[in-house]
This record gives C-alpha cells, structure tokens and sequence, in this order.
C-alpha cells in the first residue's frame, strides 16, 4: 500500500483552527461581523432568493436557478412513475406464468419504463444539473440563452406528457422496446397511435436536449467570470460540458432516425423496410450511434457529482484533476466508436473493431474509479449524507463496471446479450449509480439551494435501505441471464432457480420502494424547518458555495479571486502559509480599494496583519 | 479563445482519426458519414473559438492571474421573465405531434410558432 | 469447476464452440470477481483508515502523483489487452462457417414460432399452438445453421451452445457448430432472443441431441410421416 501513498508520513498541514480559517458568510456580511461563527445564520434567512412565487411567474420564469429546480423535480416525478411501471414488471414476473398484465399491456410497460427512465428522467436531471450548477460553478449570472433555456425545459415537459398520454391511446402505448427496432416498429407491426405518440415525445426531448446542450457549450465558452480558466473549472462543469458535446453529436442522429421512422410510418416510405430494399440494420447503427454515447450522457454528470463530493468530505482535493479531465475527454471521445457493440450478435458489425474500442473504455473508466480513491486516500473522511451516497455510486458503478468489460466481448456477448445479464448490467450502471449519485447530489445541494440540510439520520435509513434493496433487486439477475433467461418476457420457463431468483428480484423491489419513505420524510420536514446554513455548510471548494444559500437573483453579489479549481478553499485558507495559495492573497491586496468587497480579512478575523500578504503591504 | 480552439481542434482530430481508421478496417459507410459528421461539429465549434479569438483577442477568463476587476460592465441583460418560451414550446408540439395527429395540428402549431415569434421582438429588453 | 455451476440451471456446453466459450467466460468471470473484490477492498481500507478522527489536521493537499496515476492506467491496459487478445482468437474460432458440414438445418422465424427444415432430407418441423417445437439435433457432427425471418427480427438462441444470432429480415444469416457427444434433452434450451412483440415470451423451443443412428432413424421416421400426411 506504501507506494500508493509516499505522503502520508508527510506531517498535516496547517491546522484546523476555526479562528484563523475564512468564511464566506464572513466577508459576505461585510466587516461588522467578524469571529469565527461559521454559519451565516438567520440573517440570510430573509434575503431574496430569487424564485418565482407565483404559479405564472414558474410558467414565466427564465431564471436557471428556478428552471433547474423544476428540471429535478420533473425528473424526479418520472423516476416515481417509471419506478411504478417497474412495480408492474417485477409483479408479473414474481411467478412464472401470467398473472397481472396481458403480455400487450407488459410489452407497453417495459417499454415506457424504459423510455421514461432513460429520456425523461436520467438525462433530464443532468440537464437539472447543469442548469442550476453551471453558471454557479463558473460565476456567471445566468445560461446564454436563458429564454432558450426554458423552451428547452417546456419541450421536455410536453414531450413527456406526449408520452404518457401512449398508454390512453387506441391499441395502448408503444410497444417495441425502448431502442424501437424496425421492422417492428414499423406501421405493419405496430399500427398504434401510441406508437406514433412515443416518437413525437421521443423528437421533442431530443430536440429539448440538444438545445440545452448548445446553452451549456455557450454559457462555459463565453460566460465564465475572470480567472476561471478551462483548467480550473470544476470536473462536475468539464463533465457537463463534454456530456454536452455528447448530446449535440448524438441527440440529432436520434431525432433523425426517428424522423425517417415516423416517415417510414406515415407515408410509406421506405428506409427501413427489408421488403422494399431498405434496412434495418441502418436504424440500428443510427440508434445505437445515439444509444451508447446516451449512456455515458446519462453517467458523466453523476460521475461529476460525486468528483465535486469525494474531496469536500476527504478535505482532500480531487486527485489527479488534470488526469480526470483527460479521463472525462477520452471516455465522451471512445464512446462514440463503440457503439455496434450492442449489435455484435447481429453478426452484420466489425466485432474485432468494436470489441477493442468498448474494451479501452474500460481504461479512462478505471482512471476515474481510482481518482476517486485517490481524492480520499490519506484524507480526513466524514460520512454525511452525500458522502454515504457517493461511496454507494462508486462500488455499485464497480460492480456494473466489471460486467460490462465481460459485455465488451463478443466471445461472451454472444450468449449474454439480450438476456437479464444485461438488465442486471444496465441497471447496476445507469440505474443505481444514477440513484445513488442523484440522492448525493440531492442531499449536497440542498442546503445550497434551500439553505437548509436535510435529516443525518433519515438519509442513514434510506441509504440502507437503497442498497440492500438495489441488490437484492438486480444482483440475482446475472444468474438469471447467465442461465438463460432472455429479457422483455411476461413470462419464463417455469424451472426452481429461475422462480426463485425472479421472486427475490421481486422481493428486493419492495425495499428499494421503503427506501423512498425516509426520504420523503426527510423532505417534508425540510420545508417545516426554517434557514439554518449559511453560504458554505460543508466547507466545499467550488464558486457556488461563494454565494448565499439561496443564491441571489443573478447569482453574485461578490466573487472571490479564482487562482484553483478550489476558490472557496483558497479564500478559507488564504491566511496560512503552508496551505494558502501566495497567489490568491496577491489578488486579494491587489483588489484593495477597487472591488467592493475587499477587506483585509486576516486582520479582522484574528487580529493580526495577514501574514501572506506582509510584505506587498504599503 | 486558445484553449477552447485547442480543445474542439483535438476533438474534431479524434473523430477524423478514428473516422477514417474505421473506414480502412472495412466499416460500413454509415458509421463513417456519422464519424466525419462528428469531426464537422468539433471543427465548427474549433473554427468559431477560433474565429472569436482572432477578432476579439485574450479575455480575462482565459488568463491565468485575471480577477472580476478586470472586466468592466455588464455581461449581458438578463430577462427573469417570459411568457414566450412556454407559448413557443406548445407551438413547436403541435407542429411535432402533426406527425402522429394529422396535419391540421401541425398548421395549427405553425400559427401559434409565428404569432409568438412576432411577439418575441417585443419581449427582447424585458 | 466453474463457479456457476453453484448457480445450476443452466445446460452444460453442447459444443467444442461453445467449450471456448465457456473458458473465457471463467477467466472474465474470475477477473471481473477478482478486480471488483480489489477495489471493494482498498475502498474498505480507506473508508475506515482515513475516517475523520477528532483533532484531524488539514490533511496533506498534494493532488498528482503521476506514477501512482501512469500505474493505474497502464494495469489496467495491459489486462484489457490480454482480454482482448483472448477475445479475438476466440470468436474467430466461433465465427468459423462450415461450409461443408455433416447436416443444414434451416430456421425460420416468424412471429411467433419456429420452423426448422433439413434440406438434406426433406423433414420438416413446424411449431404449432401451445407446445413447442423440438429441434433435434445429432451427437458427434457438424451442423451450419441457415437463419432466415419472414416479419421482424428475431434472434436464434441455444443456451446450450452459449451463441445466439439475430435473425435479420432480409438479410438471411448463417452459423455453425460442432456438437459433441452429449445426447440429452434440453428442454429449456431455446430462446427466441431479440424482442419481437406480443408473444415473444413464449417464442421459446426444446433441443433434443440424439447419437448418430438415433439421429437417422428418426430423421427416416419424419420423412414416413411427412409421405403419409
Ligand atoms: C426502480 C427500480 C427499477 C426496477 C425494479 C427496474 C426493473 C426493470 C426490469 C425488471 C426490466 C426488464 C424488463 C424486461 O426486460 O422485461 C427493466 C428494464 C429497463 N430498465 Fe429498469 N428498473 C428500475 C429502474 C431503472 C432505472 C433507474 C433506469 C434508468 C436510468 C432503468 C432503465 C431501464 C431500461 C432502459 C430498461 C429496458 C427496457 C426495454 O427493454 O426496452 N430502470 N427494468
Ligand atoms: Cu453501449
Ligand atoms: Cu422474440
């Protein structure tokens, strides 16, 4: 382990002496109020956070605070309604035979499951991300276009409803699975209406996003405030900046395919018809040209959450950051040329050429799991709420991390695709490192955006309760596919270990549906509890803990100097040789009596001239 | 504007690279028109930053030792409120969901998309 | 023995194809337990070693160690390359056609039942309402199997063989294998795989490996009863 940690013998730096150490809260209430109290208090209780108050001025609002708090709660209605459509799954599936659903009705819901978690819920709480956190994290007042902005937010949401809406319609929703191959979901096999209404829905979030995606490029290319250079932005903003990239190259694809599709449908033409020389095997490049940078779309903004969370609770900062990066660029880059390896069993793709780029991936992948290590090792952890989640993300992503190196061979995929291997796989992958690393977020920001924290103890009970029951949910799937079980089937082969397997996954399902309660709990007290946090709660590093909680209507009043990716651990620490950076007391004397906000802190807080800054004094 | 060229220089590089390595192994031509297409977006992007950065020069962000001081003014005007956004979306919806619904819906959206459009020049310094 | 076979339920390999598989599968396998357990492990280690304590100092802030990080890249390169290297060899081996095998059985699919026909000697098997239709297949010999769809895909999947193939409309395919001497009966053993809409679930068949002078006795048998109905 030695080699992995040459510093530890190294003595601790500096100490954590409240006195002496910067807060935010401090310099934002100005030069009255000094002493070491570390939270702002109540009298940020009652400042303007900006928000809409009324039910026209949400319908209104363009602000990307309001706009990303109403992306996470819309995304997060869509994980309770697609969590409930997988109710109905694991119902029917507890026992071999039908029982609840008609296999119509079965086929419907997997397929809106599916669509609703991919298209309406995991991307859009990226995108709830980054509209709240961009423009905080690199100190801009808003997103470039913030009225684009909130037409993108409508799109998705009628979009979505639009798809809802499939399982009202004659002949009940989309029925094809939620990668619709031709030919069936051709107008010959799937004559529906509800068909026709899963792709509309499916254009309009595509189209949404690849809107968003610009505003997110725009806003990091021209709106980032002095001093915050490319490299020392925060990996969550590099992470939605290059899921950003990701989106603009494949959201179009998608919204094409699905266009020539609907053309396919309605006016008989005929790309994708095997009959009349079109091909389904085009529809499959061009969806899964889409389909797999989709699922790195989906992680990257999570992976980014928990890089923001590793460090803070380490006290450590992120290790290797510039590796990171580099990590973040090859993964976006590699995972647009994989994308046939989910259809190495077609037989029609360059298996040998796919199974090398899906096998690198592996490579950046690994780099990130070991910066997270890294970012931890040799630190002081504490394990509040976000930190609990995030260590959940990390070993569950491990463990869908492994299988997918086993789904990068053909050799292997030839027997494990399309069975409840890969279900298992993708939902260890996107569904609980999504749900892990979403309630980490969620239990970060919160007090940021509320300035409250959420309940210790009630987050204990949900994370335990997430994690035995996202396991023995999906654990027990390896076994089935391994074993033969194909996926998309209401019914099953009615042998012992298939029935009892399939009876624990069912099983499982009711404890990630009791891990909801404490978290509900949790919120609705939140709401009773008055304002408690101040600008920074959990000592954090990055710009958005450099303003109020809530943040103010545009965001700063007050920007410190940005020498790091870590200004708020710079401005906290400016007064100890050992850990402040010399170059940001530098900026902090040049700015005496030219920004508003400069005072010399050190001086106030413990009543000596600040030792960093002696000798450039006048 | 360096860094940003520099950075969807190299992306668009990538997609050219391995555009073309997929097209010596035998890909197939979809692949590699979807590939270039990527090195187009990369290099669009690449030729703006660049394009920007000739006519516009350093920018504080962009150096090292800059600080708030160092820009003066306003960034830009910030609208907090519109009702044109929501209206443009259910125009665009409708003229999308003609495509399942018939087409009066998309004529119907395509009205509701011009009117708001209209209306949007006076919405501009709200 | 294999790990999975703790597991049961799922038939033994049938074929010296489906053999290989089966030994990259355990090497992947014990890689992918081995480096998930590592990784469970150091994280263990640092949540527990590096837990905050009272009176902690500002930890140390040093942010790169460019070996530690050249290590972790390269590692796990080097391991991806030898899977890989395991990967190719093998699935060429896998993909080999035979081109002049000792029987052709041609499967079509349409939704939703199979149909399986042996050119060679006019028998054919037609899957029929509830029960499902039986593949028989000889012990000890080489079978290429022509794979056509008639309506949407459909995919071709013997558990046994540990292989699967899409059965793509238009485009008719084709693979091949050699079964070893394994009579038996595998209920259980075939799968329609690629979702291909209401009845999919039930697109299901049973393979049935006879030895070789069973094989013909009851191919003459099937070519009796074709003649008489
Ligand atoms: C709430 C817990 C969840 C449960 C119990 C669950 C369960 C399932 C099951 C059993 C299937 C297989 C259906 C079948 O093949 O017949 C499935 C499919 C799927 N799930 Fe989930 N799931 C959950 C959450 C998620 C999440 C969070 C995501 C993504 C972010 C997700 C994405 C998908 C996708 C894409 C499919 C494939 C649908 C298709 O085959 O077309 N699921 N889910
Ligand atoms: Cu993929
Ligand atoms: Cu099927």
């Amino acid at each position: 382990m030695t080699a992995l940690d040459p510093d530890r013998s190294a003595e601790p730096l500096g100490g954590v002496d409240h006195d002496q150490l910067v807060s935010v809260d401090d310099v934002l209430a100005g030069g009255d109020d000094g002493g070491d109290d570390g939270s702002g208090g109540d009298e940020h209780g009652g400042h303007d956070e900006g928000l809409p108050k009324t039910i026209t001025g949400w319908l209104t609002t363009t602000d990307h605070k309001a706009l990303g708090i109403a992306y996470a709660i819309t995304s997060l209605i869509f994980l309770a309604i697609g969590g409930s459509l997988a109710g109905v799954i694991r119902a029917e599936l507890a026992e071999p035979g039908e029982q609840f659903v008609s296999e119509q009705l079965y086929n419907g819901v997997f397929t809106i499951h599916g669509s609703v978690m991919v298209y309406l819920f995991a991307v859009p709480f990226g995108f709830a991300l980054a509209n709240y956190l961009v423009p905080l994290q690199i100190g801009a007042p808003d997103l470039a276009f913030p009225r684009l902005n909130a037409f993108s937010y409508w799109l998705y949401v009628f979009g979505g409803l639009i798809m809802l809406l499939g399982f009202a319609a004659d002949g009940g929703a989309a029925a094809f699975g939620w990668f619709a191959y031709p030919p069936l979901s051709g107008a010959g096999a799937s004559p529906g209406l509800g068909a026709d209404m899963w792709i509309v829905a499916i254009i309009l979030t595509g189209t949404s996003g690849t809107l968003t995606a610009i505003n997110v490029i725009a806003t990091i290319t021209m709106l980032r405030a002095p001093g915050m250079t490319l490299f020392r932005m925060p990996i969550m903003t590099w992470n939605l900046l290059v899921t950003s990239f990701m989106v603009l190259l494949a959201f179009p694809v998608l919204s094409g395919a699905l266009f020539m599709l609907q053309l396919d449908r309605l006016f008989g033409f005929r790309f994708y018809d095997p009959t009349d020389g079109g091909s389904p095997i085009l529809w499959q490049h061009l969806f899964w040209f889409f389909g797999h940078p989709e699922v790195y779309i989906v992680a990257l903004p999570f992976f980014g959450v928990v890089t923001e969370i590793f460090p803070v609770f380490a006290r450590r900062p992120v290790f290797g950051y510039k590796g990171l990066v580099l990590a973040t660029l090859t993964i976006g880059a590699l995972s647009t040329s994989v994308w046939a390896h989910h259809m190495f069993v077609t037989g029609e793709v360059l298996v040998v050429f796919f199974a090398l780029t899906s096998a690198l991936i592996a490579v950046p992948t690994g780099v990130k799991v070991f910066n997270w290590i890294g970012s931890m090792w040799g630190g002081s952890i504490s394990f509040e709420a976000p930190m609990k989640f995030s260590i959940g993300f990390l070993v569950t992503f491990v463990a869908g991390g492994v299988t997918g190196v086993i789904l990068a061979s053909p050799t292997l995929d030839y027997h494990l695709s399309d069975s409840y291997f890969v279900v298992a796989h993708f939902h260890y992958v996107m569904g609980g490192t999504v749900i892990f690393a979403l309630f980490a977020a969620i239990y970060f920001w919160w007090p940021k955006v509320t300035g409250k924290k959420l309940s210790e103890r009630l987050a204990t009970w949900q994370f335990w309760l997430l994690m035995i029951g996202f396991n023995t949910t999906f654990f027990f799937m390896h076994f089935l596919g391994r074993d033969g079980m194909p996926r998309r089937v209401p019914d099953y082969a009615p042998v012992d270990n298939f029935e009892l397997w399939n009876r624990i996954a069912s099983f499982g399902y009711l404890i990630l549906v009791a891990s909801v309660v404490p978290f509900v709990i949790a919120i609705v007290k939140s709401f009773r509890a008055p304002v408690t946090e101040g600008a920074d709660p959990w000592e954090a590093n990055s710009l958005e803990w450099a303003t109020s909680s809530p943040p103010p209507e545009h965001n700063f009043d007050w920007l410190p100097p940005i020498r790091s990716e870590r200004p708020v651990f710079d401005l906290r620490w400016i007064n100890h040789d050992e850990v402040g950076n010399p170059d940001v007391a530098e900026a902090w004397v040049d700015r005496e009596g030219i920004a508003d906000n400069w005072r010399p802190l050190a001086a106030e807080l413990a009543g000596d001239p600040p030792t960093t800054t002696e000798g450039d004094q006048p | 504007m360096k860094p940003e060229t520099l950075l969807w220089a190299g992306v668009g590089t990538y997609f050219t690279v391995i555009g073309v390595t997929y097209m010596l192994v035998g890909g197939e031509p979809i692949g590699v028109a979807l590939l270039l297409m990527a090195t187009a977006i990369g290099g669009l992007i690449a030729g703006w930053a660049w394009d920007w950065g000739r006519k516009h020069g350093t920018r504080a962000e962009d150096r090292n030792d800059a600080d708030v001081t160092d820009v003066q003014g306003v960034v830009g005007v910030y609208s907090t409120a519109s009702l044109r956004p929501i209206t443009m979306a259910i125009g665009v919806t409708a003229i999308v969901l003609g495509l399942a619904l018939g087409s009066w819906m998309t004529i119907g959206g395509v009205a509701i998309v011009a009117s708001q459009a209209l209306l949007l020049v006076y919405d501009a310094d709200t | 023995m294999s790990l999975d076979a703790l597991l049961a339920g799922l038939d033994p390999p049938v074929t010296s194809q489906a053999d290989e598989t089966e030994w990259v599968w355990d090497i992947y396998l014990y890689l992918a337990i081995g480096v998930a357990a590592f990784i469970a492990v150091l994280v263990l280690y640092v949540i527990i070693r590096f837990r905050r304590r009272d009176g902690d100092e500002l930890p140390p802030q040093k942010q790169y160690n460019v070996p530690v990080e050249l290590a972790y890249t390269i590692i796990p390169l080097l391991i991806i390359g030898a899977l890989f290297a395991i990967t190719v060899v093998t699935v060429q081996a896998i993909e080999e056609i035979d081109d002049d095998p000792d029987l052709v059985v041609e499967v079509t699919a349409a939704q939703w039942q199979w149909q399986f026909d042996y050119p060679d000697s006019g028998v054919s098997v037609i899957g029929s309402g509830e029960e499902f239709p039986e593949l028989v297949l000889p012990a000890n010999s080489s079978v290429t199997f022509e794979l056509q769809s008639l309506d949407v895909i459909h995919s071709f999947w013997i558990t046994a063989f540990r292989f699967k193939r899409d059965i793509i409309p238009g485009s008719p395919g084709r693979f091949s294998v050699d079964i070893e001497d394994v009579a038996g009966y595998y209920p259980n053993a075939g799968v329609c795989a690629e979702y291909c809409g209401l009845a999919h679930g039930t697109m299901r068949f049973e393979v049935r490996i006879l030895e070789t002078d069973e094989f013909a006795d009851w191919i003459a048998q099937q070519q009796a009863e074709g003649s008489q109905g």
